[in-house]
């Protein structure tokens, strides 16, 4: 179990010295890259698209007003510049002149209020409606280059929620007659053709692309392996010359292997184990600490993912984010969890039961090592793993006690505090409900300055972890292999799969 | 030969195809999971789920819902898909060549193993070879599917690095990579087959062999050879026929897990995904085109008996 503790700070240095792209050749253009992709895209509408698969391809293809840099600090994309008015409820967007979407037309303010409109129409059912300024939102444009966002209430974070992909403009012409977008036409470096079903796909070069010179590549040839094995196999057989994930386990043998390049980061996701505050005796704070105390952190990263992870003592947040919040107290702790228990009353433990998802098969061994290690306490466990579909329906009605998942794309401290553990706030799956706690979160919103907001949700980051609606076990680590001839590539701790900035090189 | 036969199968397989989609569609409807949250993820409002539950039609009672679908199918719409908008029928189209030449080439690659070895098996029982075969079907039955599929790969395109592990390319396009590419898959999913082939033909075999006919023929003085060939062999057929029938069934459903290891574009995995994601059209477009495929090769092996058993008649 040493070994995890060990391999924390090795994580850090391996994802600063790819950051820093210790690679010499110099930039060349042309030339197809051959990807294969993890699990098929379920769909290609940004604006109601949610999975991982997905946005692999769009962050490709479409863009936001906003963006996060690799470094995971908000720069500019769509819009140049941004600026908050007096009262606080409005932001006008300057937009970057001269855009084009693929097909030739100018991005103006009016192409950027039809999609902002698509997605505040409930017709479009889309989840993403808080990040671009709640259902109440009403978007404006100025002039051809200008766009305003009015809220009913002062909302400083809004361009941080704007550079979601999910809230990206495309153009008019991609939605059909049924309202759905199939491809979408959008300005990113690449555009998808060559379409088929959710198994391949091309990334082509947008001709007309904004930014001079990019991108490096003609095309991405995406194809889909789903099983681990295939998919390294495909890559050591010269298949493909990049695969967006592999199995935690095989990990070491391939950073071994000269004909591969290994990329790892720490990612900004965390897993954690959700209660159900609706039921006995889960409502209880004690009860819930004692298990944040019983649980053995290192044991579960090895279950879930091979040690591959960074454990959480405390918060959600690890030690490599600015959001970091120095305040762990759960280390395991078996006679403390016994004592809580004892207060609680519950000397002799109780019961519960524990649901991963057989999709996600990590969830799965993660309940297995949890109940051995709740047993110690005396709290008896039952896995009940049902498939995602039937899962995300428990889930999202409170028909549970306590939940396994991980919750990705943490760039804000927003994304996170505000929208999963406010009274009522639609991602809150747990019933948390703390007065306290809800007006440092609102109060955090309404600020922009980042020392002023660390304070805040430092605060409300201890009350959250001291009321433990959530335990957390760990940060996973992102992980991609290339041939070595594949440059340029960045794996970013917010899992965006960017191929604008890659091109191929000699190899080492 | 009568056509009145003939009639009568043919609308017998409407019936079957019909109750097969209406039963999958009840099944999948009664089946925990929403499409909409499904396509919205963990973390969607109940709002939007709404919305989108609103826009994809699913908030239309049952029957409703299964009579549009079925209204669109006379026309050959197939519907779109909730997941990603693209049209059923153009996926489905593009997915049936596929999965039907790994069909067909597993269901050969299994008849080229079973045959000869159920055969020399039937007429020397107990021998060496016999005993090896057995000894391989029973490995063959008992083998999970995938794991041998990933033995193979890790084998074949790993270690040796001869053929590729996955993928496909149309036959259409380059002949040679198309076959390298249905090697793997299709011996995984054949050896799976000829492991049942092989006892059935063996059985087969046996039987016909001890029967009076075959005695008779002996004593005639023909060669064994001959009476294997021209009178064993023949009436054996019959119950090969329709065990080659029951394999084809058999081949499709378990090709799902083959498509799925080894990357290949068929209906399986399309099934696969589409029951997962709970995705009503594209599954009922892809279990109404199997349940097609089927019905079609019972209703030829029906047939294919005429021409094997004169004795048998239909009222």
């Amino acid at each position: 179990m040493k070994k995890v503790a060990l391999f924390a700070p090795l994580l850090l240095v391996i994802a600063l010295v790819t950051g820093m792209g210790f690679s010499v050749s110099a930039q060349t253009s042309g030339g197809v890259l051959h990807a294969a992709h993890d699990a098929e895209w379920t769909g290609l509408d940004p604006h109601v698209a949610s999975t991982v698969s997905s946005f692999y391809v769009l962050a490709n293809v479409v863009e936001s007003l906003t963006t996060m840099d690799d470094n995971i600090e908000i720069a500019p994309l769509l819009a140049t510049e941004w600026e908050q008015s007096e009262d606080g409820n409005t932001w006008t967007f300057h937009l970057r002149e001269g855009v084009l979407f693929s097909n030739g037309e100018e991005l103006t303010a009016d192409t950027v209020v039809f999609s902002m409109n698509r997605i505040l129409n409930p017709d479009t059912g889309s989840g993403r409606v808080s990040s671009v300024g709640g259902p109440d939102a009403v978007w404006e444009a100025v002039d051809t280059y200008t766009v305003t966002v009015t809220t009913p209430e002062p909302n400083a974070i809004l361009p941080i929620l704007l550079t979601n992909r999910g809230t990206s403009i495309v153009h008019p012409d991609s939605v059909d007659e049924n309202g759905v977008i199939v491809v979408p036409i959008g300005t990113g470096p690449f555009t998808v053709e060559d379409l088929d079903g959710t198994i391949s796909m091309t990334l082509a070069k947008n001709e007309n692309y904004w930014q001079e010179g990019l991108p490096y590549l003609d095309a991405v040839e995406v194809t889909v392996i789903q099983e681990d094995a295939a998919r390294e196999a495909a890559l050591l057989g010269g298949e493909v010359d990049f695969i967006t994930s592999i199995a935690p386990q095989a990990v070491e043998a391939l950073q071994e292997n000269p004909d591969v390049e290994v990329q790892v980061a720490p990612a900004l996701a965390y897993k954690y184990l959700g209660l159900n505050l609706t039921r006995e005796p889960l409502d209880n704070k004690l009860v819930r600490q004692a298990i944040a105390y019983a649980i053995n952190r290192e044991e579960i990263c090895a279950a879930g993912d091979f040690g591959l992870c960074t454990p959480l003592y405390g918060g959600p947040i690890d030690t490599s984010s600015p959001w970091y919040f120095d305040y762990a107290p759960y280390e395991q702790d078996l006679d403390k969890a016994r004592e809580l228990l004892a207060e609680a009353g519950y000397p002799d433990g109780f019961e519960m039961e524990l649901m991963p998802t057989s999709t996600y098969q990590d969830s799965v061994r993660q309940a297995q090592v949890l109940q051995a290690q709740l047993a110690q306490v005396g709290i008896t466990t039952t896995i009940n793993a049902p498939e995602w579909a039937e899962w995300l329906e428990l889930e999202g009605s409170f028909q549970f006690d306590g939940y396994l998942c991980s919750w990705n794309g943490l760039t804000d401290v927003e994304n996170y505090y505000y929208l999963q553990h406010r009274t009522d706030e639609v991602f809150n799956f747990t019933g948390y409900s703390n007065p306290e706690f809800d007006a440092l979160v609102d109060e955090g919103r309404t600020m922009s300055d980042f020392d002023e907001r660390y304070a805040i949700y430092e605060q409300a980051n201890q009350i959250l972890v001291d009321d433990a609606p959530y335990v957390y076990f760990y940060n996973p680590a992102f992980v991609r292999a290339m041939s070595p001839n594949v440059e340029g590539y960045v794996l970013r701790s917010d899992n965006a799969n960017l191929y604008m900035n890659t091109w191929l090189g000699e190899g080492e | 030969m009568n056509y009145r036969y003939i009639l009568q199968r043919l609308f017998l397989a409407v019936v079957v195809i019909l109750g097969v989609t209406f039963v999958v569609f009840m099944i999948v409807q009664i089946v925990p999971g929403d499409p909409a949250r499904v396509v919205l993820g963990p973390y969607a409002s109940d709002e939007s789920v709404a919305g989108l539950r609103e826009r994809l039609g699913l908030n239309r009672p049952f029957f409703e819902q299964y009579f549009t679908w079925l209204g669109g199918i006379v026309q050959g719409d197939f519907g779109q898909s909730l997941l990603n908008g693209q049209d059923v029928a153009t996926q489905l189209l593009g997915r049936v060549g596929p999965s039907l030449e790994l069909a067909f080439v597993s269901l050969f690659i299994g008849l080229a193993i079973a045959f000869p070895i159920g055969i020399i098996s039937a007429i020397r029982p107990g021998s060496a070879i016999d005993i090896v075969a057995t000894l391989f079907s029973q490995i063959g039955v008992s083998v999970p599917t995938f794991w041998m599929g990933i033995l193979l790969m890790i084998f074949f395109s790993l270690t040796l690095g001869v053929l590729p592990p996955g993928g496909y390319t149309p036959f259409s396009e380059d002949p040679g990579d198309w076959l390298a590419h249905i090697i793997l898959p299709a011996f995984t999913a054949g050896f799976v087959s000829a492991s049942i082939q092989t006892r059935f033909i063996r059985s087969a075999m046996l039987d016909i062999l001890n029967a009076n006919f075959i005695q008779t023929a002996r004593a005639k003085g023909l060669s064994e050879r001959a009476v294997i060939i021209r009178h064993a062999m023949r009436n054996a057929m019959i119950n090969i026929v329709t065990i080659i029938g029951l394999q084809i069934t058999a081949l499709f459903s378990g090709l799902v897990i083959v498509e799925v290891v080894f990357s290949w574009p068929g209906l399986g995995r399309l099934a696969l995904n589409a029951v997962l994601e709970r995705d009503y059209p594209m599954l009922q477009g892809a279990v109404f085109v199997v349940a097609l495929v089927v019905t079609i090769v019972n209703l030829l092996i029906d047939l294919l008996y005429f021409v094997l058993d004169p004795r048998i008649e239909y009222a």
